[in-house]
C-alpha cells in the first residue's frame, strides 16, 4: 500500500515540521487574481503567481511557480532521491533582468517500496526572486514574464510534465509618477516563505567522511558526519531529533531513518551521521536542509539552509570544551557526554547520562561468558572437562595450568572465528546477527548428532579412548590432552551460542556494531569470561581438594550430564523442526536411533576382547549405519516448512512496521515479541510473563495489538528493527503508545510479570 | 575408572570435530551471504531467466565488456532514449565492438512495466532493440544487489569482471530526448575510456528517471 505508506511519512514528516513552526495546515491565502497565469496538465496544474504586478527598475521581485498535484502524487526537490526528477524552470526574461535559483521549502519524504524519494504533494509553492534590469525613466512600461516549467509527476508511473507560462507586469522607472493599482499577493508570499528554510546563522557545522560515529550502523566503513554547534551563545532546551536532507543527489543514503542522532548536550550541540550512496560520490561541498524539532533560542524556527565544505579525515578535537564525540569513546566523564552513553536512536538523552561505557560493557561481556557456562548447553561439556581435572589432579600437578590455557584457547579463538565471521559479513551487508548459525539446518543438524552421541558416550553405550573427557591417563607428557582441551573449548563456543544469556545479547548487540577492533574485544572479554572458571582452577589446582575424591560418584554425575545433553537435544531437534517442518522431526529421530544403533554397535563390537575380524566387521557396520543415519539428516535439512502465514494466530500477528504502524493509527498500542524457536530464553520469557492469565488480561484491557516477529529463520526485516534498537539477537521486546509512535518502551531481555505489567500499565 | 577406558589412538578425534563444526558453520553462513556490487571491485554473479526463456548468468559473459541496463517499457524515461533511438543505437555500436549488453527488468508483477519472457521478446521485436538479452529480475534480487533505483540506470563490468562505471546514463537529467543531442553519454565514454586501457574519469553520476518498481 504505497499511498498509505505515504500518507504515514507524511503524517510523520509533518509532525517533525509542525514542532519546527511549519504547520502544513497553515493556509496559503488564494492569489488575489487576474495577474497569475495557470495551465491544467495530467495531475498537475500549475500557476505562475507575481508578488507584485508594478514592479521597480533596478530592485528585486519574487515570483511563485504553485504547482497543484492530484491526490497521492507528487513533484519533486532538487534531489529527488532513488528516482525522479526535480522540477526545472527556464525563464524568459526582458533583457537585463536575471533569475535567481528556486527556493525550495522542505522536502516530503515518500517511500516507495524499498526506494525513498523527496518532493511534494498536494500544493508546492516554489519561489524565484528576480532581479528587475535598471530603469531610469520616467515611464511604467508593460514587460512579459515567461516561465517553462518542467516536471515530473508520479504515483506508481511517471508522467513528465510541462507548462508555458506567461504573466505580464508593469515596471517603473526610478522617476515615474505612479497611478497604477497593483494585485498585490504578499499575503500568499509571506504564508509561502514561512514553508522556505532560513539561512543557517545558529549552527557551526563540521563535516567529513569518516566512519559512522553512532552505534547504530557500523556497518557503513565511511558516512558522513556532521557536528553542529551552536554559535552566539544560543541554546536549545532539548533537542530530540534533527535530520539533514542534502541537496546533491548520489551521495547519502536516502532514508532518513538510517540517519543516528546524538543529541542532549547541555551546551546544545548535536551530531548526525548517516551512511553514504551505494557506489556514490564523495563531494567536498555540501548543502541541504537541516530540520530540527526545536529551534535556537530567537530563531522563529528550526528549519535551516546549511552548507559547509567535507573534511575527508575526522576534525580533531576542538577547543572550549565543546563535546568532540568523534574522537572519545567510551569517555563518560564531564559534561561531554561520549558517543558511547547513547544507546539507542531517538531515546531520551537525559536518560542515556547512566547508560553503559566500553568498560562497562566489557564488563558485561566478560559476565556474560562466566554465566554461559551454566547454560544447558555448555554444562555438560565444560564438566566433563572439570572431571578429568579432578581426576588426574595428583598426576601432574603444576602442569594443570597448561589444560586450563589450551581450554582458553580454544574459547578464544573460536569466538573470534565467530566474530569475524560476523563482523565480516556485517560490513559486507549481510546482516545476520547473533546466533545465525542456528538459522541454518546444516549446522542445526551437525550439533544434534554431535550432542546425541556424546550424551550416548556419557551413558557408557560406547567409548573412544580419550574422548572429550579429556585427558587420556596413561599421558606421560603434561603436553598430552592439550588439543582436547582446545577442541573442548571451541564445543563449548559452538554449543553456547543458541542461548544468548542475559547481559549477553546488550554486549554482542554493541559488539557487532562497533569498529572492528572494539567488536573484537568485546569477543575476548565473553570468551575469557568463558572460560575464567576453568582456567581459575587449573591456575589454583588446590582449590580441587574442596571436592570430593575422585570416584563412582563421578560416574554417576557423568550419567546424569548425559541426560542434560539430550535434553539439549530435545531442544535443538524442536529447532531442527521450526527450520525444515516439523513433518522432518519423526524422520530425523529415526536417523537418531539409527546412528544410537551404530554407537552401539561399535561400542559392543570394537572392544579390545573381540578378535580382529569381528572387530573390523562391527566397525564397518557402525560405520555403515551412522553414515546412512547422517545422509537422511542431510536430506532432511534441505526441507523447507510450510512460510507462515501472515494471519493472526492465537491474538499474534505477523511482526511487519507498517503492520505495528497501522494499529498505532488505529490508536491501539501495540507490543512486539521479536523471537526465534532456538532461543531458549525467548521460549522462557514467553511462557513466564506473556502468556499468562494476568498479561493477557491487561493486554485486551489496553487494547492491545501484539505483534510477534520470527526471526527462526534470517529475515532482513527483522535484522533490520533489531539494529535499530541496537541488538544483534533475540529476544527483544518494545512496547508501542499510540501517542509516541517512534519511541517505544524497550523491556529488558529477561521478562518478569512485573516489568510487563508495569510497562503496559504506562500506556494510557 | 580407568580401566573402563579401552585407549584407542583417536586423541585428535575430538580436535578434527571442532574445527568440522566450525568450518560447517562457516560453509553454512556463507550461503546467507548477501552481495554487493561495488565500484572498482568484483560484482556477484547472477543468473536470471531471458527473454528467450534460457537462464543467463553474468558468469557466462567472463572475460568480455558487460553492460548492464535497467529498464521499463512504460517509463517515460525509457522511451526517452527508445524512441528516438538512441539507446538502440549504442547497443549496436558497443555489441559490434564485442561488447555484452544486458537489460534488466527488475519491475515486480504486478506492477508497472513487469514483462513476461514473451512480453520482453516482444517489445525487444517491436522496438528493434539491438541488446545481447533482456532479464527478468522479478524478485528485484540483481536490482537490490546493483542498488538499481531508476530506470534507465547503467552499470559497466570490464573484462575482469570489475564493476568500472555505475550511475546515470547521461549527465543531462530530463525527460525532453531533446537534451540528448547535447548530453554526455557516460556508458560510451566509460567503455572507450577502459578499452583505451584509461582509467574511467567518471566512474559514478546520479542516475535519474523513474523507480524501479520493487516488490514492496
Amino acid at each position: 500500500m504505497p499511498s498509505f505508506r505515504s500518507a504515514l511519512l507524511l503524517a510523520l514528516s509533518g509532525a517533525l515540521l509542525a514542532a519546527g513552526n511549519l504547520r502544513a495546515s497553515d493556509a496559503i491565502p488564494e492569489p488575489a487574481g487576474g495577474a497569475s497565469a495557470t495551465v491544467v496538465q495530467t495531475h498537475v496544474t500549475a500557476e505562475l503567481i507575481p508578488e507584485n504586478t508594478l514592479v521597480f527598475g533596478g530592485r528585486s521581485t519574487d515570483v511563485i511557480l504553485h504547482l497543484h498535484m492530484d491526490d497521492n502524487w507528487h513533484t519533486y526537490w532538487i534531489n529527488p532521491g532513488d528516482a525522479g526528477l526535480a522540477t526545472t524552470i527556464k525563464w524568459t526574461l526582458p533583457p537585463g533582468w536575471t533569475a535567481g535559483p528556486i527556493q525550495w521549502p522542505v522536502p516530503e519524504v515518500h517511500a516507495m517500496g524499498p526506494l525513498t524519494t523527496y518532493g511534494y504533494g498536494g500544493d508546492v509553492y516554489l519561489l524565484t526572486t528576480l532581479k528587475v534590469s535598471p530603469d531610469n525613466s520616467d515611464k511604467v512600461s508593460d514587460v512579459t514574464i515567461h516561465a517553462r516549467a518542467d516536471w515530473l509527476v508520479c504515483q506508481e508511473e511517471c508522467i513528465p510534465g510541462k507548462a508555458e507560462l506567461d504573466v505580464q507586469l508593469h515596471v517603473a522607472g526610478s522617476n515615474a509618477t505612479l497611478d497604477y493599482k497593483a494585485f498585490d499577493n504578499h499575503a500568499l508570499f509571506a504564508a509561502a516563505r514561512a514553508r522556505l528554510p532560513v539561512k543557517n546563522s545558529a549552527y557551526d557545522i563540521k563535516a567529513y567522511y569518516a566512519p559512522r560515529q553512532d552505534f547504530n550502523r557500523a556497518n557503513a566503513p565511511v558516512a558522513l558526519n556532521l557536528e553542529f554547534d551552536p554559535m552566539s551563545g544560543a541554546k536549545t532546551a532539548s533537542l530530540k531529533l534533527a535530520r539533514f536532507f542534502v541537496e546533491q543527489g548520489n551521495v547519502l543514503a536516502t532514508d532518513p531513518k538510517t540517519q543516528g542522532f546524538l543529541g542532549g548536550y547541555p551546551n546544545g550541540s548535536f551530531y548526525l551521521t548517516t551512511n553514504l550512496a551505494q557506489n556514490g560520490e564523495q563531494p567536498g561541498h555540501l548543502s541541504g536542509i537541516l530540520v530540527s524539532d526545536q529551534p535556537l533560542q530567537g530563531d522563529a524556527k528550526a528549519v535551516y539552509l546549511a552548507s559547509f565544505p567535507v573534511a575527508t579525515s575526522p576534525i580533531p578535537v576542538n577547543n572550549a570544551g565543546k563535546a568532540n564525540p568523534a574522537s572519545t569513546l567510551g569517555n563518560a566523564a564531564g559534561s561531554s557526554p561520549s558517543v558511547a552513553n547513547i544507546p539507542l536512536p531517538n531515546s531520551s538523552p537525559v536518560a542515556s547520562a547512566a547508560s553503559p561505557a566500553l568498560i562497562v560493557i566489557l564488563a558485561f561481556a566478560f559476565l556474560g561468558g562466566l554465566i554461559l557456562n551454566l547454560m544447558p548447553c555448555v554444562l555438560p561439556v565444560l564438566s566433563l572437562k572439570v572431571f578429568s581435572l579432578i581426576r588426574h589432579a595428583g598426576d601432574h600437578a603444576g602442569g594443570a595450568w597448561k589444560q586450563g590455557v589450551a581450554f582458553t584457547a580454544g574459547v578464544l579463538i573460536s569466538f573470534w572465528i565467530l566474530a569475524g565471521l560476523l563482523i565480516a559479513l556485517e560490513s559486507a551487508g549481510s546482516h545476520l546477527g547473533w546466533g545465525f548459525q542456528m538459522q541454518s539446518p546444516g549446522f542445526v543438524l551437525a550439533l544434534i548428532f554431535l550432542f546425541f552421541l556424546l550424551g550416548l558416550n556419557l551413558f557408557g553405550v560406547f567409548e573412544l579412548g580419550a574422548s572429550l573427557v579429556g585427558v587420556d591417563a596413561k599421558a606421560t607428557s603434561n603436553l598430552a590432552g592439550l588439543p582436547s582441551s582446545f577442541a573442548n573449548g571451541a564445543l563449548a563456543t559452538l554449543a553456547a551460542t543458541p542461548c544468548t544469556a542475559p547481559f549477553m545479547g546488550s554486549a554482542v548487540g554493541f559488539a557487532a556494531q562497533q569498529p572492528a577492533a572494539i567488536s573484537m574485544l568485546v569477543f575476548t572479554f565473553l570468551a575469557l569470561g568463558m572460560a575464567a572458571p576453568y582456567l581459575a582452577l587449573t591456575a589454583f589446582p588446590d582449590a580441587l581438594k574442596l571436592v570430593p575424591k575422585p570416584g563412582r560418584w563421578m560416574e554417576a554425575l557423568r550419567q546424569f550430564m548425559g541426560f542434560l545433553l539430550l535434553g539439549t537435544v530435545i531442544f535443538l531437534v524442536y529447532v531442527f523442526g521450526a527450520l525444515t517442518g516439523t513433518d522432518s522431526v519423526p524422520m530425523l529421530l529415526g536417523a537418531l536411533l539409527v546412528a544410537a544403533l551404530a554407537a552401539w554397535i561399535f561400542g559392543r563390537g570394537t572392544a579390545p576382547i573381540h578378535g580382529p575380524g569381528v572387530r573390523i566387521v562391527s566397525l564397518v557396520a557402525a560405520l555403515l549405519l551412522l553414515g546412512a543415519a547422517i545422509a537422511e539428516g542431510l536430506s532432511l535439512a534441505q526441507n523447507k516448512p510450510t512460510p507462515p502465514s501472515a494471519a493472526v494466530t492465537d491474538g499474534w500477528q505477523v511482526y511487519t512496521p507498517q503492520a505495528v504502524q497501522q494499529a498505532l493509527a488505529r490508536g491501539h498500542p501495540a507490543f512486539v515479541d521479536f523471537t526465534a524457536a532456538w532461543c531458549l530464553s525467548c521460549k522462557v520469557n514467553e511462557q513466564v510473563a506473556l502468556e499468562i492469565d494476568s498479561t493477557k488480561k491487561l493486554f485486551s484491557q489496553k487494547q492491545v495489538e501484539l505483534f510477534r516477529g520470527d526471526w527462526t529463520h534470517s529475515d532482513p526485516q527483522i535484522s533490520e528493527t533489531l539494529r535499530q534498537f541496537n541488538r544483534n539477537g533475540v529476544p527483544l521486546y518494545l512496547v508501542y503508545s499510540p501517542k509516541n509512535p517512534n519511541a517505544p518502551q524497550i523491556l529488558p531481555e529477561v521478562l518478569t510479570p512485573g516489568i510487563v505489567q508495569d510497562a503496559l500499565q504506562k500506556l494510557p | 575408572m580407568k580401566t573402563i577406558f579401552p585407549k584407542p589412538p583417536m586423541k585428535t578425534t575430538t580436535t578434527l570435530l571442532g574445527a568440522a563444526l566450525v568450518a560447517a558453520s562457516f560453509v553454512f553462513s556463507s550461503a546467507a551471504r548477501a552481495d554487493s556490487a561495488t565500484l572498482g571491485q568484483s560484482v556477484p554473479d547472477f543468473t536470471l531467466q531471458g527473454a528467450d526463456g534460457k537462464s543467463h548468468a553474468l558468469s557466462d559473459y567472463k572475460g568480455k565488456f558487460v553492460v548492464l541496463e535497467w529498464t521499463n517499457p512504460q517509463c517515460p524515461f525509457v522511451h526517452k532514449f527508445y524512441d528516438s533511438g538512441t539507446m538502440q543505437n549504442l547497443q549496436k555500436e558497443e555489441t559490434a565492438k564485442g561488447v555484452v549488453w544486458l537489460r534488466v527488468n527488475s519491475g515486480a508483477p504486478g506492477h508497472e512495466g513487469s514483462q513476461t519472457a514473451d512480453e520482453a521478446a516482444a517489445y525487444e521485436k517491436s522496438n528493434n532493440v539491438a541488446s545481447t538479452e533482456t532479464l527478468l529480475d522479478p524478485t528485484g534480487a540483481v536490482g537490490h544487489e546493483f542498488g538499481a533505483t531508476n530506470t534507465p540506470q547503467m552499470f559497466v563490468i570490464d573484462k575482469s569482471g570489475t564493476l568500472i562505471y555505475a550511475g546515470g546514463i547521461d549527465d543531462k537529467p530530463s525527460a525532453d530526448p531533446a537534451d540528448i543531442a547535447t548530453a554526455k553519454n557516460y556508458v560510451r565514454a566509460a567503455l572507450d575510456e577502459a578499452m583505451a586501457g584509461k582509467p574511467v574519469s567518471t566512474a559514478s553520476a546520479r542516475p535519474y528517471g523513474c523507480s524501479v518498481k520493487y516488490a514492496e
